[in-house]
């Protein structure tokens, strides 16, 4: 039986928060958590568990990098996607994220079309990017708390 | 009857009894503004009101206040020091600003905790809205065109009736608008098609019957025939050139590929102006890209959805 992928979705819109939601449950295989800012999200990183972070780069009280640097001090191996909304967001995210210690970048813009073609959309964005870095995830939990060798 | 809709004020259709009987039993009870936002929008425009008495008022809605202030701190009001409290806020912006802060804040939080489906045509409305806002208030700059903060309100205004269709019939929206701010062609009729009436007649309808002030529901009514205005011609023609680029990013992204000699509300916004569509075709690519980085700087009013 295959275990359920536990994503925690960090961002103040709660448009974008149900949207991402939605995406994931509606592809299977996806348990979604949602936190409304960063602290939010390191509040709740203890009970939560999850496999992968999607991370907002604008948000009140606690931004994404902020947010990145806070994990990475406790939680090296989380796997972090930053989910940029704009051009400005990718561009914060190369800058400051990724060298903080963030994992992956998907880019999300709001411009047109109804619901079922922006979930469409954020799904092929995001879907493979949490599937390949919950896999890479689960891989390195393995080899450091079993020790198994990994036959090629 | 095909026929007669080729004449523009033949073409005028208002909304049938059914949809506005329905419009009025959905927001019955509620106002297009809190409150507070409706009274100190009429303190904005009262020559004696003092800026002591303008923000007690903006007080007594914590809500609001908190918005002001979050929007008067981002990049995007160009905010240099830290603005701690309300007075320091209007003393900045000064009343017109406020009021387009007040619009911003008051029309943004409207949409929050809506069906996924609604939110989401609202967040895309909203965001077309604002563009345009951003636009029409760097058209009123570059070409001192004399507005004082109205423009703004009718880039944020001009579409709300497709905003109204989606709430009211949302069953039939996706067939009538498809959001894709494609506005070449019959698209007005494809509303009408479908809705017995097109999204300019039901938002002008609406904002009259809320008693918003007359310009802004000729802005709502003709932003899609600015050279058919009447009184207000200049702040039509202004909100549809804006919304004329506005669309195009929209469409793809970016300001790349644009061709503002094809923007059929350039010639009118510069009636009696010779130089201004050529210094307009110049300038529209600059002013397009400086809106769309300022409408997504950090906490600007992309945010608050």
């Amino acid at each position: 039986m295959r275990h359920s992928i536990r994503v925690m979705i960090a961002n103040d819109s709660s448009v974008i928060r149900r949207l991402v939601t939605e995406a994931l449950i509606d592809a299977d295989g996806f348990e979604v958590f949602p936190a409304v800012h960063g602290a939010d999200a390191l509040n709740q990183l203890a009970t939560v568990r999850p496999h992968v972070l999607v991370l907002d780069t604008e948000m009140p009280v606690m931004n994404g990098p902020q947010t990145v640097r806070a994990i990475r001090q406790d939680n090296p191996d989380l796997p972090i996607i930053m989910l940029c909304l704009s051009s400005h967001a990718s561009l914060k995210a190369m800058v400051e994220a990724i060298p903080a210690g963030a994992n992956d970048c998907a880019k999300f813009v709001v411009r047109m079309g109804h619901v079922a073609s922006a979930k469409k959309h954020l799904a092929d964005e995001l879907i493979p990017k949490i599937r390949f870095w919950a896999d890479q995830s689960l891989r390195q939990s393995i080899q450091t708390t079993d020790a198994i060798p990994v036959e090629n | 009857m095909e026929a007669l809709l080729s004449d523009r004020e033949t073409m005028r259709i208002s909304p049938p009894e059914e949809l506005r009987t329905r419009l009025l039993n959905l927001t019955a009870g509620w106002q297009m503004l809190p409150d507070i936002a409706v009274k100190a929008l009429a303190m904005t425009r009262d020559p004696n009101c003092s800026i002591k008495e303008f923000s007690s008022v903006i007080e007594r809605d914590p809500k609001l206040a908190t918005e002001i202030l979050r929007i008067t701190n981002s990049a995007f009001y160009a905010a240099r020091s830290p603005i701690l409290n309300l007075k320091q806020a209007v003393t900045r912006l000064g009343f017109a600003h406020c009021r387009n802060v007040i619009l911003a804040a008051s029309l943004g939080s409207a949409m929050r905790k809506l069906p996924l489906a609604e939110a989401w045509m609202q967040l895309v409305l909203w965001r077309h809205s604002v563009l345009t806002g951003v636009i029409a208030m760097a058209l009123n700059k570059t070409f001192k065109l004399g507005f004082l903060g109205e423009e703004f309100t009718a880039g944020l205004i001009h579409d709300v009736g497709r905003s109204l269709f989606g709430v009211i019939a949302p069953n039939h929206f996706a067939n009538a608008d498809p959001l894709d701010f494609e506005e070449s062609g019959d698209f007005l009729q494809r509303e009408r098609n479908i809705l017995r009436t097109d999204h300019c007649e039901l938002g002008a309808w609406f904002i009259a019957h809320n008693k918003l002030p007359e310009a802004l529901v000729e802005v709502v009514r003709m932003h899609h025939a600015p050279a058919e205005a009447g009184e207000h011609q200049k702040l039509v023609a202004t909100t549809a050139v804006a919304d004329h680029m506005a669309n195009y990013l929209q469409r793809n992204g970016s300001v790349d590929g644009y061709v503002p000699e094809e923007n059929p509300a350039v010639d009118v916004l510069f009636t009696g102006n010779s130089q201004g569509p050529s210094t307009y075709c110049q300038l529209a690519s600059t002013i397009m890209a400086d809106a769309i980085r300022e409408a997504n700087s950090p906490n600007g009013p992309f945010g608050l959805a």
